[in-house]
């Protein structure tokens, strides 16, 4: 009966500040907690999270407040990230003020258990979301600054090799242009072409086994191979 | 711990408001805290929020 008056003796007080607007001086130093508002009793805790779920605003800063000493000690784990501890303690509050709000108090959970996980994941997240940003390189990155005031951007000294982009174009033009030549040529013709150079997917074959495939002399093969070559390059050169 | 007589002010969204929640003497309003439940530390908006926050920590101009 007690805590309860006492409580609400305190958040009534709360209330009155907020209303009035009444805003202390007092500083609240991250290297000592001496200052921080001392953590709830267990009756305490109990009567404010029955009246959690009313909304009432005056409950949740309490609990918020109240609970700030888990937000320095996690925060303080931390330390050795990068961050400097006024973030860490930042983000911290952040997890405590999403805690508080999503407390649900018909689940048998201690808030302390709650708080103390949603804090850390949230100092986690961030510590992660940070890495990527940090491995991720922009090609507009200043490197550097001459005496005119002219930045050096990575993309400025990223190389590529000269015919990159125009290389695969050229080499579909050549295709096309070789496929138009070669049905200029007789069906037998064309066969030998295939089966020597492997155009159409397949294998290619030595002068030997197209002679044979075709029942004519390897020497034969030889000869025609030469003719239609030199013909090849004659409409192709006609194309190009 | 002396007082000064303040218009609340909140100091997330540094505008003047009359509902939300006072943690170690500064306001942070109802619609502020209401947005700082619902973003995600990737939002755009997120280190705004923690910058803000310090100022729980330290005095306001720190």
């Amino acid at each position: 009966m007690m805590v309860k008056w006492k409580l609400a003796i305190q958040l009534l007080w709360y209330r009155i500040l907020m209303q009035i607007g009444l805003k202390g001086e007092e500083i609240y130093y991250i290297g000592g907690s001496e200052a921080l508002p001392p953590p709830l009793s267990r009756d305490e805790e109990e009567v404010l999270l029955n009246r959690l779920p009313s909304g009432d605003s005056a409950v949740r800063a309490m609990l918020i407040e109240r609970n700030l000493r888990l937000v320095v000690y996690i925060a303080r784990k931390f330390e050795n990230t990068g961050i400097n501890i006024e973030d860490l303690v930042s983000i911290g509050t952040i997890g405590l003020i999403k805690a508080v709000n999503t407390f649900d108090p018909s689940k048998k959970i201690k808030l302390a258990t709650y708080a103390s996980r949603c804090i850390e994941n949230e100092i986690l997240m961030f510590l992660r979301r940070n890495n990527k940003i940090r491995s991720e390189v922009s090609f507009d990155e200043p490197l550097n600054m001459d005496w005119d005031g002219n930045e050096l951007l990575l993309s400025d000294v990223m190389g590529t090799e000269n015919d990159t982009i125009y290389r695969n174009i050229e080499e579909q033009v050549d295709r096309k242009i070789l496929h138009a030549a070669l049905m200029k040529l007789s069906d037998r013709e064309r066969k030998i072409m295939e089966l020597r150079f492997g155009l159409n997917g397949g294998e290619e074959k030595t002068q030997k086994d197209v002679a044979d495939m075709l029942g004519i002399s390897q020497s034969y093969i030889s000869r025609l191979e030469k003719r239609i070559i030199k013909r090849l390059r004659k409409e192709f050169n006609k194309m190009v | 711990m002396s007082k000064t007589m303040d218009r609340i002010r909140c100091i997330v969204c540094e505008k003047p408001r009359t509902n939300g929640i006072s943690v170690l003497d500064e306001f942070i309003c109802e619609h502020c805290e209401r947005e700082i439940v619902q973003t995600d530390v990737e939002d755009r908006k997120y280190p705004h929020f923690v910058f803000q926050l310090r100022k729980i920590w330290c005095e306001s101009d720190v």
